[in-house]
């Protein structure tokens, strides 16, 4: 049913790792602390449990269907009529959150590197990119992907600096916003982390070694776990509680603040490095859609494929224009993100376990 | 050919021109920007740019002559606009390196005036901020610069001031965070102004409570007000007047280096009054003691004993004066907010901090005294 396309362990780990790590790694400490405050920290580890434990429910998903992904599983379950139609939401869903990103992306590119440049200069870079990226499969995708992986390293590098200047009381005593705030601030948390559902797409697609999806996609959460709860941590210790409100993207913020002795605008050469997660998040993106197709349709060419969809998200991102109407826009999808990523897997692994004992039933 | 036929077609569709390109020959770099209050409550800014030396090619030497521009503005950006109309030049601020608040306008509070910096995507952020007695724009008009540009002037004066501990150097990010917070206070290096205009020099730091000027400490006082920040460097450098009495005026003084100090703070309520403990431990060098004869312990101690209860009283008048300007430079504020959170909650910070206690005490140690005794 599914092309013969293998990548290995790393690859996987890094697929999903930078389909986390997108537009809202810049954006994230903001919105957790506008909810969480100096406990957003907190919030973020909480949210990374969580979702250790759709990860474990997943696997049993994984587990009951090993050579199917998520689509074909949906078919599996019911049937090709409701399958499809499920299929189809799931493709517009996708398409509205590469429109956020692609949208995201131009508006914080313009705000700080480039405000005169006119926005469908800005997206049509991308996507041409994108698209080129994505247009021959996996394989591709999962090198790429792990090369680009090496600036996250450079991204902590430039957060490490910052921790020179850290004031520790920022963020004591802990817990003083109160347990329920924290609890609340998991959600923006959980938006930030969105993508982890990515392992059941590409699950089957896993060379066979010794780990399975599920260790592998544990060791993923880790990393942006830790990841995001250090850049976190640093913004927080690092920008005053009343700047942080003031400043929708921090960390950028303050990159900016810094200045060394060869680059004077570290925000330029961050805002670089930051523009290559949202090309990989965006390169998922479109392989997912293409792979929902694929199962739609059986016989597709994958290249014009990929085409059709990154002009179609190019020009549905034209639309929108200006702080407000983006914000406006776009702040409903991440409670999509909710429905799609966590509600509904979590159901189809639940019918599809039901199933399963039933057949298990029948045959003793 | 197919390929490349389709790559120049796809290439023309980016090569409509830049944007966002800003040409360095196109614009005038403002070096230093001060921002005054005039009796209208409007804002009056002055920018000094680089006179363009003439001369061909090789012949180019760096100019120190600055040029001068002011206007009188409602705000920062409208004022910006109005010194476009006046000088020829495209002013270009992003490469800013000092920004001067006149004393009125610090007194009304500075940070409103400082907002479209930090608006700005090419805002100088990295700008040194100096409050002048005065006007800001005499700082600016000055004569003697000692043949560098003005904006070297400043920033090497400030920096040479902070590596012996006169002055803390804060640019605009670095005060942002400390003037939105409560519980911390920002000092900034303070310039006056002498032989009508003509010199400048530093004065110790202007006091601030969040963003508005409340008070001042001379240089004599500014050294001992970092040690109690816990921001002196490692070579702050004091002198002190130790006796009344000797027979020439010299020998009345120490002078000593800070070569390490460490900070204890203890906070405890008493009858919902605050109680704060400062306890220092200094490493010193002495540097100039006239009165000689440290290699007897016992006149050394005499010395250290004498050297502490001094630097306690100086303390005592420096935290006298914070008080009185309601300026929490020692960030007493966080302390509370972070182990006294209920104490922190239950009061108006702002209100309560003229009322607390502050009891510095001073643990010295001499660790050196130069090659000779």
């Amino acid at each position: 049913m599914i092309r013969n396309e293998k990548i290995n362990s790393l690859q996987f780990i890094f697929i999903i790792v930078q389909l986390q790590v997108g537009v809202g790694i810049l954006t994230m400490p903001y919105d957790i602390y506008n909810k969480a405050g100096g406990d957003s920290w907190l919030s973020i580890l909480l949210a990374g449990l969580f979702i250790q434990v759709l990860l474990t429910g997943f696997h049993f998903l994984m587990k009951a269907y090993p050579n199917d992904h998520f689509f074909t599983i949906i078919q599996k379950v019911f049937g090709r009529v409701i399958g499809n139609v499920l299929i189809l939401i799931y493709i517009m869903y996708f398409i509205v959150l590469a429109m956020s990103l692609l949208s995201r992306y131009a508006s914080i590119l313009s705000t700080w590197m480039m405000p005169l440049t006119p926005k469908w200069i800005l997206i049509s870079l991308m996507t041409v990119i994108v698209v080129y990226g994505a247009m021959d499969g996996l394989e591709t995708i999962g090198r790429f992907l792990f090369i680009a992986s090496f600036i996250l390293i450079v991204y902590v590098g430039f957060s490490i600096y910052a921790l020179k200047f850290m004031q520790i009381t920022y963020v004591l005593p802990v817990l003083n916003e109160g347990f329920s705030n924290m609890v609340k601030g998991i959600f923006p948390s959980l938006y930030a982390m969105q993508g982890f559902e990515v392992v059941l797409f590409i699950y089957p697609f896993l060379r066979q070694k010794s780990l399975n999806a599920y260790s592998i996609a544990t060791i993923s959460n880790s990393i942006v776990t830790l990841l995001y709860t250090f850049i976190v941590f640093t913004t927080i210790v690092f920008l005053s509680p009343e700047e942080i409100i003031l400043t929708p993207e921090p960390v950028l913020y303050l990159v900016k603040s810094f200045s060394f002795n060869m680059i004077e605008r570290p925000d330029l050469l961050f805002t670089s490095i930051w523009i290559v997660f949202v090309a990989t998040s965006f390169v998922v993106l479109l392989f997912i859609l293409t792979e929902a197709t694929h199962t739609l349709f059986h016989k597709q060419n994958r290249k014009w494929m990929t085409v059709f969809f990154g002009l179609l998200i190019f020009l549905l991102t034209l639309i929108p224009y200006g702080v407000y109407e983006n914000k406006n826009l776009f702040a409903p999808v991440n409670k999509l993100i909710i429905i799609f990523s966590i509600i509904i897997p979590l159901m189809i692994t639940g019918i599809s376990l039901m199933k399963k004992r039933k057949i298990t039933h029948e045959i003793h | 050919m197919k390929y490349i036929k389709w790559f120049i077609l796809c290439s023309v569709l980016f090569l409509v021109g830049c944007w966002d390109e800003r040409l360095l020959k196109e614009h005038s770099l403002i070096l230093t920007i001060s921002y005054d209050q005039n009796e209208k409550e409007q804002l009056v800014e002055t920018v000094t740019f680089p006179i363009e030396s003439e001369g061909e090619g090789a012949e180019v030497s760096p100019t120190t002559d600055t040029n001068t521009v002011s206007v009188t503005g409602e705000t920062v950006k409208d004022a910006d606009m109005k010194i476009e109309q006046y000088a020829p030049e495209k002013f270009d601020r992003s490469k800013a390196k000092v920004i001067f608040i006149g004393k009125k306008l610090a007194e009304q509070g500075m940070f409103s005036t400082l907002d479209s910096i930090y608006r700005d995507l090419r805002g100088p952020l990295n700008a040194q901020l100096v409050v002048v007695d005065g006007e800001a724009k005499e700082a600016q008009a000055i004569e003697e610069t000692y043949q560098i540009l003005l904006s070297d002037f400043y920033t090497q004066l400030i920096e040479s001031a902070h590596h012996v501990g006169l002055v803390q150097s804060e640019n605009v990010q670095s005060v942002c965070p400390v003037i939105l917070t409560e519980g911390k206070d920002v000092a900034l290096p303070y310039i006056e102004i002498e032989d009508d205009g003509k010199k400048a020099h530093l004065n110790g730091v202007a006091l601030f409570t969040n963003d508005q000027l409340t008070g001042h400490l001379k240089s004599e006082e500014s050294a001992l007000y970092l040690v109690l920040r816990d921001e002196a460097p490692d070579q702050t450098k004091l002198n002190m007047k130790i006796y009344e009495d000797q027979d020439e005026h010299v020998k009345n003084y120490v002078d000593f280096a800070i070569r390490h100090s460490k900070r204890k703070i203890n906070i405890s309520i008493d009858d919902d009054k605050l109680k704060v403990d400062l306890q220092y431990e200094l490493n010193i060098q002495i540097d100039e003691f006239a009165s000689d004869h440290l290699q007897s312990e016992k006149k050394a101690n005499k010395l250290v004993k004498k050297i502490e209860a001094d630097l306690k009283e100086d303390a005592e008048k420096i935290i006298d004066k914070m008080l009185k300007a309601n300026h929490d430079g020692l960030g007493i504020g966080q302390q509370v907010k972070a182990y006294e959170h209920d104490y922190w909650k239950s009061v108006d910070w702002m209100k309560e901090y003229p009322n607390i206690e502050m009891n510095p005490s001073f643990d010295v140690k001499i660790i050196s005294h130069g090659i000779m005794n």
